[in-house]
């Protein structure tokens, strides 16, 4: 496989503030790579560079084994062969659905413009508007109209700048596949920004967790939940609690939930204080022993409920429950783990 | 990119113009004039030219000083062959920056007095504008006015109409005094006169005029030729108006009454400089002269032209002989003088 | 927002530093120093004209925004009789300069014209037995400049009345708030922004007026820079009167700011909108309609008829001969300087978009100062300035040939077009910018990355979006241009003439009814584009909603 988009140690500064610091990521040819993290956390702003609408202070831009910016010099986004879908989507109100799509096929003669036209139109299911204005459409048809302007001049790689953070819940997830099916159909490599763990997770061949600009992790969608690299990937990712433990003489972590075998305990010796991240799915009560914790809420979630209570060293553990636990009830938490996890040092 | 053929394309049109300038330049006889006096008025007599000699006159008009001012700016290369004024202040202005040039012709001087032109033939008169006093002849018994220093007596308190000091016959007219009577005096009798106003100043000279008709005052200082021009309208209104009104001439045991010119100039810069003088000299013949004159209600600045018969029912009065080159150099005294004054 | 360097950066600084020339000879001329004649204004005339100043511009102010913003209130909000009508009837005086309305009451009111005479006739009383309010007086400036001028407020407050969504009254209500208070505590505020825009426009209108409050012997500033200049014969005293002005001018640019700037509101109304007003009850709706048709009739059918009248009573017999190639001379000139106007104007906003740099963007800023400043003290620096490249030009042209010394730039139409787009780039300015703002930048992003260069995203995305307020942008500097006089007064080359020059000059030799015909003329030729403006503005509100 080959690599279409390729960032190495980007930063980038905006009035002396550091928005993003040490960026390296691949996406390779054909696969749909996503960008998870909270608003504000420098994802934008990233897409913006790799764009070529604002310039890195340091680091390597390659699409498609070019390089396109570097601390030096920047190619202008006309000539970097990308398309993009903005989070407003950024129709031209005062040119038709097919106009729009046409726009950027100016390099082409008119067969080849109203073939691809027709292609896409069908792509995307809207050949009955094609003579439609913008303003005419649906929220939905914008939002394809949008991706089939992108797509049209068959850019290196397409980028999704939030796309549907405007569009209500219940669309979204229809929304989504519809966008990933038109991506896969033209065999599109995109870079996909979000902040919907949901959404990410339904596209992505390849994905990231972004914080306070920088990327936590980089890697196949599972490995983030298997193997996180950092406890803000999992604080975000928000699937496990993260325990204060303490490295046994035998390199594993305990706590009063048990003990558990590390991954990466070569990086720990005995007595470091650590988190460890442990699924909320892992943890379950055990009538037996001593009680450890306090229950402080219990939710219905659709046939079982997820309980937050507190250890007595004051951390919380959210677990999943058969039954309601009334607040203040005291219970005994353990943790089962079948493969070893990771720790975290605490500073 | 664009911009850049855009100033490529401006500078290739200004090296065709420079080039084009160069060689247009044989064509019809023409000669170019600047005028502060109105197009209705001046034009027909500059169409009498061209009919009578074939040769092509371009005005335009504005403000003396404006068009002054444009003279200074175009320097050397200026389009003007001529300058016409309604006030000989602004010829002597003109004069004074150099931008005028002497026009030696006999003709010229024979035909107008040494008074109405300038000393050293830069600028001659073509015709004479006289600022008498004018009262209503139902109300006020012309033997008690005399001259202009009289306006500011007792009995004529609230009862006088002038218009602004912003206005060059006032200007002229106060510079005049001052070239007789002296600053000081002339100050005490602005104040005096500013003391006897029926209003404040508004409207031009034709207003001051139908005020003393209407009763808002009984005595006004204008120019005859607007008097002239009420009764030539030809309406009613004004017709009815004009006829209330009295000319009395003032200061004609002393100096004689305040007149002004308009002129003309030859400018420095003239390509046409003959074509100008013919000109000149067509505007000091003797049937230019009366027709002129008497399509504007003036008098000819020529002797023994007759004047128009309205204007010889006023009578036939002493001109101040002041030679004007006077009220350009005293115009900005005059004109604190009033702003002391507080001559609105 | 891209990292290659735009060549029309390069062409602002080309065309600021020619229409800055001028600004830069009347700066010249300020510094050389006139201390006698200073000490002279100061002690005698200075205090007059500015005090005169700024009441004028208090009083013009405090008119137009009560009847600016009351008819827009009603026209807005509320059904009465003859609405539809007077909601463009509304903005018609807007085609009338305001020295002509000037002239046409003065012709009526003035002691000796036809309403005092007939008065005097009837009741057989002379001048002094009676009171009758003296049109040419500072009351008098301000009624006309109010009634010519309120148009600017109406139709901005108009427009943004209408773009307040129908909810803001629904909640008031739902608060508990009384429908009367609606209008002070929420519609008002609302339209601060635009009020002010429109305010501003008059504000500075008043201050460079001249023909009224020449005529009406109002001693303003612009009367002290003609005054000292002519009368003194000192253009330095006059340019550096002309700098207070300015200062002024900088002032309320400042204020306007200052208004606009703490309230950024986003009016813009969600979708639904219902059009039906409702209607004004009992007497109130004849009270409104009454209000209204006074204004109109004020501000633009008296004076229409005063014209009318005087010109009957005119001596000019082939007023078709005379006037109808002045007419079409007019005409192709503003329309050349508009459309020039309107270009220079959408270079800079361009520039202004695409340029982050602060210079670029004070500079576009100082370049509308123009506006405020009095034709005639803009054409002196043409003047001087075009006097200096033609001393330029000829330099070089000897190397050429040996023809006596000619003009280029001075005496023809680039130096009256110059002047005329210096002094209203404001005007074209103002609905451009707005326009422009609304123009996401995405739009320009989606378009570059589609592989189109800057000058192709402006052909295909700004232009088409900019294309109405263009039209705007044009109709208004038309309508400005042919009322335009003192630049053109002193710019116009060889045997040309504008209608409103023939009108002034007429005028000023006090031929009130034959300068009448040439008046009826303008305000015959500038009731179509104000109309045409009204359309376009009603129009995009359509769009809106």
């Amino acid at each position: 496989m080959t690599t279409t988009l390729k960032l190495n140690s980007i930063a980038f500064t905006y009035e002396h503030q550091p928005v993003l610091n040490d960026i390296s990521l691949t996406v390779k040819t054909g696969q749909i790579a996503c960008l998870l993290g909270p608003s504000g956390c420098g994802k934008s702003t990233l897409l913006r560079l790799i764009a070529g609408f604002e310039k890195p202070q340091a680091g390597e831009i390659y699409i498609a084994d070019h390089l396109v910016a570097n601390q030096q010099q920047a190619t202008s986004p006309q000539n970097r062969q990308v398309g993009m879908l903005f989070q407003d989507l950024a129709l031209f109100p005062h040119l038709t659905v097919a106009e729009n799509i046409t726009f950027g096929l100016h390099k082409l003669n008119k067969n080849k413009q109203q073939q691809r036209v027709d292609e896409l139109l069908e792509l995307c299911c809207l050949q009955a508007f094609s003579s439609r204005y913008p303003h005419q459409l649906s929220g939905g048809q914008c939002q394809r109209v949008a991706l089939a302007r992108a797509m049209a001049p068959r850019p290196k790689l397409i980028l999704l700048d939030e796309p549907f953070s405007s569009v209500e819940t219940g669309l979204q997830s229809q929304l989504v596949h519809e966008v990933k099916t038109m991506l896969q159909a033209d065999n599109s490599t995109a870079l996909w920004v979000t902040h919907s763990l949901d959404e990410a997770f339904a596209v992505a061949d390849q994905m990231g967790v972004m914080l306070g600009g920088q990327l936590l992790q980089w890697s196949k969608p599972n490995k983030l939940y298997e193997n996180p690299e950092h406890p803000d990937v999992i604080r975000f990712l928000n699937h496990a609690n993260l325990i204060s433990c303490q490295i046994n003489e035998n390199g594993q972590s305990e706590s009063s939930l048990g003990q558990f075998e590390l991954e990466n305990h070569q990086q720990f010796k005995h007595g470091d204080q650590v988190k460890t991240g442990i699924n909320k799915r892992s943890i379950y009560i055990n009538e037996s022993e001593a009680f450890n914790a306090t229950v402080i809420n219990s939710v219905y979630q659709g046939g079982q409920y997820l309980v937050v209570a507190t250890l007595s060293n004051g951390d919380a553990v959210e677990f999943f429950n058969q039954d309601n636990i009334e607040t203040g009830h005291r219970i005994c938490l353990k943790a089962r783990v079948n493969q070893p996890i990771k720790s975290f040092k605490t500073n | 990119m664009q911009s850049f053929r855009l100033i490529k394309t401006t500078f290739f049109l200004v090296a065709t113009g420079v080039l084009l300038g160069g060689c247009a330049e044989v064509a019809d006889p023409e000669v170019n004039v600047y005028s502060s006096r109105k197009e209705a008025l001046i034009k027909p007599v500059l169409d009498k030219f061209t009919a009578a000699t074939g040769i092509k006159v371009n005005l335009v008009t504005g403000k003396d000083d404006a068009l002054i001012e444009r003279l200074k700016a175009e320097g050397a290369a200026s389009p003007a062959d001529v300058l016409i004024t309604v006030d000989a202040g602004r010829l002597y202005r003109a004069k004074s920056y150099g931008l005028t040039q002497a026009v030696e012709s006999d003709a010229l001087q024979t035909a107008i007095p040494a008074a109405f032109r300038d000393p050293e033939n830069h600028w001659f008169g073509l015709s004479l504008r006289a600022r008498p006093i004018m009262y209503a002849k139902n109300r006020v018994n012309p033997n008690d006015l005399q001259n202009y220093a009289s306006l500011t007596d007792e009995q004529w308190f609230g009862k006088v109409c002038i218009r602004s000091s912003e206005n060059i016959y006032n200007q002229s007219l106060v510079a005049s005094m001052v070239a007789s009577l002296g600053t000081e005096a002339v100050a005490n009798w602005a104040a005096g006169l500013v003391n006897n106003f029926a209003r404040k100043p508004v409207g031009g000279d034709r207003d001051q005029i139908k005020a003393v008709a209407a009763g808002q005052c009984d005595v006004a200082v204008a120019n005859t030729y607007y008097l002239f021009g009420m009764l030539q309208s030809g309406d009613p209104e004004q017709l009815a108006a004009a006829e209330q009104i009295g000319v009395f001439w003032p200061n004609q045991n002393d100096r004689g009454t305040h007149v002004n010119v308009s002129g003309i100039a030859v400018t420095k810069a003239a390509k046409n400089k003959e074509h100008a003088q013919q000109l000149l000299e067509f505007l000091a013949q003797d049937d230019t002269q009366s027709w002129y004159a008497n399509v504007n209600g003036e008098y000819p600045v020529k002797a023994g032209i007759e004047a128009h018969p309205l204007l010889i029912k006023w009578g036939g009065f002493k001109k101040d002989a002041l030679n004007l080159s006077k009220l350009g150099e005293l115009n900005s005294e005059a004109v604190k003088i009033m702003d002391r004054a507080g001559w609105p | 927002m891209n990292q290659q360097p735009h060549h029309s950066h390069k062409l602002i600084w080309l065309l600021a530093l020619f229409f800055g020339l001028p600004f830069f000879a009347l700066l010249l001329k300020l510094l050389t120093p006139e201390a006698a004649i200073w000490l002279h204004l100061i002690d005698t005339v200075l205090p007059t004209y500015l005090t005169q100043s700024l009441l004028l511009l208090f009083w013009v102010a405090w008119g137009t925004l009560i009847i600016g913003v009351s008819t827009a209130w009603l026209i807005a909000s509320y059904s009465f009789p003859g609405h539809r009508y007077y909601q463009w009837l509304l903005i018609l005086p807007m085609s009338m300069p305001a020295y002509i309305v000037a002239y046409a009451f003065t012709w009526w009111l003035d002691v000796a014209g036809p309403l005092q005479s007939a008065l005097r006739a009837m009741s057989g009383w002379s001048f002094n037995d009676y009171y009758f309010p003296n049109i040419r007086s500072f009351g008098g400036a301000v009624l006309v400049l109010t009634l010519v001028l309120y148009p600017y407020v109406y139709l901005l407050a108009r427009a943004s009345f209408q773009q307040q969504s129908k909810r803001l009254l629904e909640a008031h209500q739902l608060s508990g708030g009384k429908p009367k208070t609606f209008f002070y505590r929420i519609a008002l505020p609302l339209a601060r922004p635009a009020i002010f825009g429109g305010l501003a426009l008059v504000m500075m209108e008043t201050l460079a007026d001249y023909g009224t409050v020449q005529y009406f012997g109002v001693n303003t500033l612009t009367t002290g820079i003609l005054k000292t200049w002519f009368g003194l014969a000192s253009l330095s005293g006059a340019a550096q009167i002309a700098c207070i002005l300015l200062v002024m001018v900088i002032l309320i640019m400042l204020l306007e700011k200052v208004w606009r700037g703490q309230s950024k509101y986003d009016v813009a109304n969600s979708s639904i909108q219902s059009h039906v007003k409702p209607a004004l009850s009992g007497h109130k709706r004849w009270l409104a309609s009454f209000w209204c048709l006074s204004i109109i009739t004020l501000g633009f059918f008296l004076p229409l008829l005063l014209l009318f009248i005087m010109a009957l009573k005119s001596q000019i017999s082939n007023w078709w001969h005379e006037f109808f190639a002045v007419t079409i001379d007019t005409l192709w000139v503003a329309g050349l300087a508009a459309l020039l106007t309107v270009t220079t104007a959408l270079l800079l906003m361009y520039v202004k978009r695409s340029s982050q740099q602060r210079s670029l963007h004070r500079l576009i800023q100082a370049m509308s100062l123009g506006y405020a400043i009095p034709g005639l003290v803009i054409a002196v620096g043409v003047t001087i300035a075009f006097g200096w490249l033609d001393q330029v030009y000829n330099w070089i042209r000897t190397y050429f040939s040996d023809a006596p010394a000619a003009l280029l730039f001075n005496g023809g139409f680039l130096a009256l077009i110059t002047a005329y787009v210096m002094r209203f780039l404001a005007v074209a300015i103002q609905p451009l910018d707005a326009a422009y703002q609304s123009i996401k930048t995405n739009l320009d992003e989606a378009s570059l990355l589609t592989g189109k260069n800057n000058a192709q995203t402006f052909r295909h995305i700004h232009l088409p979006l900019l294309k109405s307020s263009m039209w705007t942008a044009m109709l208004l500097v038309f309508v400005d241009l042919l009322k335009e006089l003192p630049a053109t007064l002193v710019l116009r080359p060889f045997n040309f003439n504008t209608l409103a020059v023939k009108a002034y000059e007429l005028a000023s030799d006090e031929r009130l009814a034959d300068a009448a015909i040439p008046a009826l003329s303008i305000v015959a030729v500038g009731v179509i584009p104000v109309l045409l403006l009204n359309q376009r503005i009603n129009a995009a509100h359509d769009n809106n909603a």
